[in-house]
């Protein structure tokens, strides 16, 4: 007999707790006899427990900025190392 | 447009500015929070922050498997910690919240490297799928649909099918990056 699978609309809500317990119950019943969706449960709470992770912390805008200007730090502070490229377009020039 | 991390580095190392403030923006949450995980000052958060991103300046040409970016960043800076640590004058005090000294462990570095693949799929959604999933994982106490649907526009009915959409969205993402939390 094919399995009729609870919408992942319900399965969300169920995970995220916001079912009352009559709601629930089915669900629940469902779960055990579904790997499927049982699942999508398991992949659900995955996400959600990497994206509460609380170690990720944005970093002060100027620490950004610094980190930005470095780009432009070494390539004024590079020393000229002429590529092909830039031989041939020399060539070019002259 | 999103572009991988092999598409970055590339574009990074053809010395395209955009493509290096890109790789900063992507990777400035993830390296920012090894220092303070590691008991660090948010002064020397900083100073570690400045100091990868110059050894990430010099040396992303030697990163031979660019697919491996998350990864490299991580132990890159945790060696920064403790170059840091070791030239902070003995106190004889020792942070409550130190961490282990020691180089990262292979699943810390997974852990930290999923954590900062989930949010950047995050990332990719569009702002109202993003804020409908944020409220959906972080809220606490759990906001009501009356709540979210006043601030996001939208009529309550459509919050349960917008955010399955949203979270398939997600998980199609996830699935394009490779990572696999099934």
């Amino acid at each position: 007999m094919e399995t009729k699978h609870i919408t992942v609309e319900h399965l969300i809500a169920y995970a995220a707790q916001e079912l009352s317990e009559g709601e629930a119950k089915p669900v629940r019943d469902h779960l055990v006899v579904c790997p499927e969706c049982n699942a999508f449960i398991v992949s659900f709470k995955r996400i959600r427990k990497l994206v509460c992770s609380e170690h990720i912390q944005e970093p002060p805008q100027s620490a950004i900025e610094r980190a930005y200007a470095i780009f432009q730090q070494h390539r004024t502070n590079a020393s000229p190392n002429p590529t092909w490229t830039s031989l041939f377009r020399l060539f070019m020039i002259v | 447009m999103y572009r991988t991390d092999s598409e970055l580095i590339q574009a990074c190392l053809d010395g395209n500015e955009s493509a290096w403030y890109e790789l900063i923006d992507r990777y400035k949450r993830l390296i920012y929070s090894i220092p303070l995980r590691q008991g660090l000052s948010m002064a020397d958060a900083d100073d570690v922050f400045q100091n990868v991103f110059t050894i990430v300046f010099r040396r992303l040409e030697t990163l031979r498997n660019q697919k491996l970016l998350a990864a490299w960043l991580i132990r890159i800076t945790y060696n920064e910690c403790q170059h840091l640590r070791k030239r902070m004058p003995a106190t004889g005090e020792i942070p409550e919240t130190l961490a282990d000294p020691q180089s990262p462990a292979q699943e810390e570095v997974e852990l930290l490297e999923r954590r900062h693949l989930v949010h950047q799929a995050m990332e990719q959604l569009d702002p109202r799928c993003r804020e409908l999933l944020t409220a959906l994982f972080l809220s606490s106490p759990a906001q009501s649909y009356e709540q979210i649907a006043s601030r996001l526009g939208i009529p309550t009915g459509s919050i349960g099918p917008t955010r399955a959409r949203c979270f398939k969205k997600l998980q199609a993402i996830l699935d394009e990056m490779g990572i696999d939390l099934s």
